[in-house]
């Protein structure tokens, strides 16, 4: 019966012990996963000078294209 | 800013681009075609936001400086990192603008005015182009907005689509 229970007792701790090592594991796990959140700060508001030339290039296009389409029915326009 | 050269243009009736341009070319010694000076006129008002606060210090001339290079960028006119002389105009445009503000700002903002009730489309890329110039440094400051404000309600924008509150 001692047997047994020491047995028991045993299986018992040894489950606790996986136990503890998978949620040390887990916990791992979380602060592996969590360093890159950490490392990725808010972003501070800072565009790319090219980003914004780019943008700002594609929206002159755009509205000389506007202003093309808008001409052409009307060539003969007064406005001019 | 100085309110010399043209005169005040508020004074004089412009209300005609072909006319706004010549008095304009005449006065600044820019060479730009019509086309050009269409593009620039429509981006008057991101002019006016750069120099929402009286002047335009070392930061805000490199503002100017894009303004022209992506003007001439639309022309196909980048040459990486070097002026194109479509862009030496623009720039010489903006500047003058910049130092004439008082002498045209009122003919310019008229023309353009016009100019949107013919092809209101503009609308929204004006106002986008505004923004982004307005909210390139830390934050929209009460100038700028202000200015945002003053050009919206002269060229018929809705404010609301600046979001500022």
């Amino acid at each position: 019966m001692a047997d047994r229970h020491k047995f028991s007792m045993a299986k018992k701790l040894t489950e606790s012990k996986d136990e503890n090592k998978e949620i040390t594991t887990v916990q791992k796990k979380k602060t592996v996963r969590g360093k890159p959140l950490r490392q990725n700060k808010p972003m501070k508001k800072q565009r790319s000078k090219k980003l914004v030339l780019d943008r700002l290039t594609a929206i002159a296009i755009k509205m000389r294209e506007i202003r093309k389409k808008a001409a052409q029915p009307q060539a003969t326009s007064t406005t001019n | 800013m100085s309110n010399t050269g043209a005169g005040n243009l508020s004074e004089i009736d412009i209300h005609s681009i072909s006319s706004l341009h010549e008095a304009y070319s005449e006065a600044s010694e820019c060479e730009l075609t019509q086309e050009q000076f269409l593009t620039l006129l429509t981006f008057y008002p991101a002019l006016l936001v750069v120099a929402a606060d009286g002047e335009i210090d070392k930061e805000e001339r490199v503002y100017v400086k894009h303004i022209a290079r992506f003007m001439a960028n639309s022309y196909g006119e980048s040459r990486n990192y070097q002026e194109s002389p479509l862009e030496v105009q623009f720039c010489k445009g903006l500047f003058f603008l910049y130092e004439q503000e008082y002498a045209w700002k009122t003919a310019f903002l008229q023309v353009l005015h016009d100019y949107l009730q013919e092809i209101p489309l503009l609308k929204e890329n004006i106002a986008e182009v505004m923004l982004m110039f307005a909210d390139s440094s830390e934050y929209i400051s009460e100038d700028e907005s202000e200015v945002i404000k003053y050009v919206a309600t002269h060229l018929e924008i809705d404010v609301a689509l600046f979001e500022l509150g």
